[in-house]
């Protein structure tokens, strides 16, 4: 169990009674044994969409792998975007909201079935207040659970082609501009004119934008600006804009996709208060919470790919599935730690931390993260930020629209959760060894000896009263002997019928969430040796203070130069 | 009347039907809420078991429970004379499956809540001529809007249906023989109509290829939401106006309304708030144009006294 966990269990101990703490601490007694994350698919495009009244940053991170030269990324956007509007996101955003929201494995393990309860001779003795002396049970098992400026040639060109551009620099390794055009053939026409690779045909695509009263974000990489940034991959791009459009316009991404080709998108959605979906798709939750066999667990990655792509192809592509749902203060198992307050801030989530206006002017100063504002600490006060990830396979014939969004009131935390429960490493016949290695002759010698000692009768158990030395002997020696076929018996039980019948019903199950056949699942290699899946911290992502410096001059800064502070193109329009 | 009832009329007229006939003439004399009861019960089965909603069995029996209740007491409450006659319970039946299909909840509350403010809204905000004073809002449609609007803890979940054309089907044949038997078929056909020429105008405006703007089209016009709109909300006779003209009007401006809300001013759940605007307006329009009231039991419940509660 990681450190967060552990701390909402302490703060729960201070407000309940004990007995209440013991049984939530068993709530969750395994640990985190593996994560199934987006790398694991494909081509899976990923967006970071925050979201509050009608306020919205969006991160977007693309998997382009082809020649930079060649690079161009063109978003439909509700307002044509100033330059404080656009900065170079931290692909380590996307990295830490993957690992903090990736399907989770979490793993029990059964206690040792050889036991051996011999109690005899125990609770001999009766205190004053009437407590007893008596053996602790053992703890019962874990529930199963489951640019540059244009000239006036190119200006009359633009007025040609119907395309107007309103802004135009380079920010950092991108050449931004963003544009409103009148036709999407002219628009099309600006595209290639100016160095931007668009798909022949886009303009069918852009047409319905440019009657929407959409505008363009534009985007391509300055090779020579990414030659001296050191870079090897390209970052993401972030924006925010004021919309009452709660949608992604991902059918743009669609242009010339063969019509049956699946396409991966992974959508984190950070909101304020309930669980997001979509309003024009069905959003469904994935299957979880199963208990899976043991052996799964060096294959936990093929078992989530196996599941999902059935679970796609089974609805034809035309789900959006959740995978996570989470208040973003705590988490339970932790595949990774929630997200510090500033790492929160660089996904874009404006709110964080209570008073926005404070946080933004904060992040502008140069003492950023420094600790000068009262955070809320992790772990600490709920923090009003809620993540939900949202998994889409599609094609272009399943989804005709763009994906519309909703936030509902849901806040009931959900994850992609999956148990395996290891088995006790051990067998009948170490378990027959261990118990004839157990003196009953000598242990009921000297709880016998115990029990004659106590000289008060009525300090004595009334069961003992009357017995002589003998007797006491006799009973102690049949109850040691039953102690150690019971041990024996439970543990013949667990090994010989309970262990195989459960690892046929996870087989089952296994088979019937990935379609793999049983006999294949039979011939996974199987893995005896017990291992501790805990994963080791990192160092703490939330203590790296880099935050640009803000432009402090401005009288009246909007909230998006409040969140972003002023990025500094490189060249002006 | 649909394509089944003239098939099984057609063949009562041949020597070996004369029973089936019968039965089928029997069934038209029954209260058209018990059809509407039979369908809304198989769509929320189809719902839970087949489209998975959210929705626990806890929460279905709390709202038909309070629903139930609410309506009893106040039957009972004002001593109405239908109070003993199933017809008012009826009504608690169509409206506890219509907010159990609607809204979605985190807790166990809302449900019972929304039932019993629904149930209520039938008795306190009556309004309309003396000679069709009836209740306001579709009671289901109430709890919507609330449930969307105010309620802590629940939502509204618009595409929880999906876009399966089948289901669309199912819905259009069975929604059709409801409303037949409940005199407003009108209504549904002229909102449907109007909504999916809207729908069509928008993406024809917009300029979208064929592909895939038929999809589109498709996808929006055969979401089970609308078309459990159209024949289960907007179609009610107690709140729709008396007079047929002026009941066409209406559902076109409920269409325009819905249409504006969601695509001009991209709010949420637009056809829910238009019915909720428009539904105020009715009682106006039956004071300008007025017309004899609907009865759902008809004449005969008419006399024992039952006011359609």
């Amino acid at each position: 169990m990681r450190s967060q966990p552990n701390r909402f269990w302490l703060r729960a101990a201070t407000a309940l009674a004990g007995a209440t703490l013991a049984a939530s601490a068993q709530a969750f007694c395994g640990f985190y044994a593996g994560k199934a994350d987006a790398s694991l698919f494909n081509e899976a495009s990923q967006v970071v969409l925050v979201r509050d009244g009608n306020r919205t940053v969006i991160s977007m991170l693309n998997d382009y792998k082809g020649p930079l030269s060649e690079f161009a990324l063109v978003v439909p956007t509700p307002v044509a975007l100033q330059r404080g509007q656009v900065r170079v996101a931290e692909k380590k955003v996307f990295e830490r909201l993957d690992a903090y929201s990736s399907p989770r494995l979490a793993e029990y393990h059964d206690n040792d079935p050889c036991q051996f309860n011999f109690n005899w001779g125990w609770n001999y003795y009766v205190s004053e207040n009437q407590t007893q002396y008596s053996l602790r049970r053992h703890s019962p098992m874990p529930p199963p659970a489951l640019a540059a400026a244009r000239s006036d040639q190119e200006k009359s060109r633009d007025r040609a082609l119907g395309v107007t551009v309103e802004t135009q620099y380079t920010l950092d390794e991108y050449d931004i501009v963003s544009l409103s055009a009148q036709q999407s053939d002219g628009l099309e026409t600006w595209l290639q004119e100016n160095g931007y690779r668009v798909p022949k045909g886009a303009s069918v695509a852009l047409k319905p934008y440019i009657n929407q009263g959409m505008k363009f974000f534009v985007a391509k990489v300055n090779l020579q600006q990414y030659n001296k940034s050191g870079y090897n991959t390209l970052r993401p791009l972030q924006f925010a804009f004021e919309s009452e459009k709660f949608m992604l316009p991902m059918r743009l991404g669609m242009v010339n996709a063969p019509p049956d080709k699946p396409q991966d998108l992974i959508v984190y959605v950070l909101t304020r208060n309930g669980r997001v979906e979509s309003s024009n798709y069905r959003t469904v939750k994935l299957p979880a919470n199963m208990n899976l066999p043991y052996f799964v667990k060096p294959r936990f990655k093929d078992f989530y790919a196996a599941m999902f792509d059935k679970e796609t192809r089974a609805e034809d592509y035309r789900v959006v599935f959740t995978e996570y749902f989470w208040d973003m203060s705590w988490c339970d198992p932790c595949v990774d730690n929630p997200l510090s307050p500033e790492e929160l801030r660089k996904a874009g989530v404006f709110w964080v931390g209570g008073n926005a206006d404070e946080n933004f002017s904060a992040m502008q100063s140069s003492q950023a993260g420094q600790g000068r504002i009262a955070l809320p600490a992790m772990g600490g006060g709920a923090q009003p930020v809620v993540l939900t990830r949202l998994h889409l396979r599609y094609t272009a014939a399943s989804f005709p629209e763009d994906l519309a969004l909703t936030q509902t009131r849901d806040r009931q935390n959900w994850q992609t959760r999956y148990v395996i429960q290891q088995p006790f490493s051990g067998s009948l016949s170490q378990c027959s060894a261990k118990l004839a290695k157990f003196n009953c002759e000598a242990s009921c010698n000297e709880r016998v000896q115990r029990i004659v000692d106590v000289r008060d009768p009525a300090r004595l158990n009334p069961a003992f009263l009357g017995r002589d030395s003998q007797m006491l002997r006799q009973e102690c020696l049949a109850a040691c002997d039953g102690a150690k076929q019971r041990g024996l018996q439970a543990a013949s039980n667990y090994y010989e019928r309970d262990l195989p019948a459960r690892l046929t019903r996870e087989k089952q199950v296994l088979a019937q969430f990935t379609g793999w056949s049983i006999s294949d699942i039979d011939q996974m290699p199987s893995s005896p040796a017990i291992k501790l899946g805990r994963r080791e911290l990192g160092t703490n992502p939330g203590t790296n203070p880099s935050t640009s410096p803000g432009d402090q001059a401005s009288p009246a800064p909007t909230w998006w130069q409040r969140l972003f502070g002023d990025s500094q193109p490189a060249s002006k329009l | 009347m649909t394509a089944a009832a003239k098939t099984l009329v057609l063949d009562g007229a041949g020597p070996e039907m004369p029973s089936l006939h019968k039965l089928w003439r029997a069934c038209l004399a029954w209260d058209a809420r018990w059809f509407q009861i039979a369908f809304l019960a198989s769509f929320l089965l189809l719902g839970a078991l087949a489209r998975d909603f959210a929705l626990s069995f806890a929460q279905v029996l709390l709202t038909f429970a309070s629903a139930l209740c609410t309506q009893a007491a106040w039957q009972w409450g004002l001593r109405l004379l239908g109070r003993t006659q199933w017809s008012g319970y009826l009504s608690a039946l169509i409206s506890s499956f219509g907010i159990c299909i609607l809204v979605r909840a985190e807790s166990l509350w809302v449900h019972p809540l929304l039932a019993a403010l629904a149930m209520s809204s039938k008795f306190l905000l009556r309004a309309g001529p003396a000679a069709c004073k009836s209740h306001v809002l579709n009671p289901a449609n109430l709890a919507a809007f609330v449930a969307w609007f105010v309620v802590p803890g629940a939502w509204l979940s618009p595409g929880q249906w999906g876009a399966d054309s089948l289901a669309a089907l199912w819905f259009m044949a069975l929604g059709g023989i409801v409303t037949q038997r409940a005199q407003r078929w009108d209504v549904s056909l002229s909102f449907l109509a109007a909504w999916a020429v809207l729908l069509a105008a928008r993406l024809w405006w917009l300029d979208y290829a064929w592909n895939p703007g038929a999809a589109m089209w498709l996808q929006q016009i055969s979401n089970g939401a609308v078309l459990l709109f159209a024949f289960f909300m907007i179609s009610d006779p107690m709140t729709t106006p008396q007079r047929r003209s002026a009941r066409l009007v209406y559902a076109l401006a409920v269409a325009l309304l819905a249409f504006v809300w969601q695509f001009v001013w991209f709010k949420p759940h637009g056809l829910i708030v238009a019915l909720f605007a428009a539904s105020w307006l009715v009682p106006l329009i039956n004071w300008r144009w007025p017309q004899a009231r609907f009865d759902w039991a008809g004449a005969k419940a008419q006399q024992r006294g039952a006011k359609g509660y």
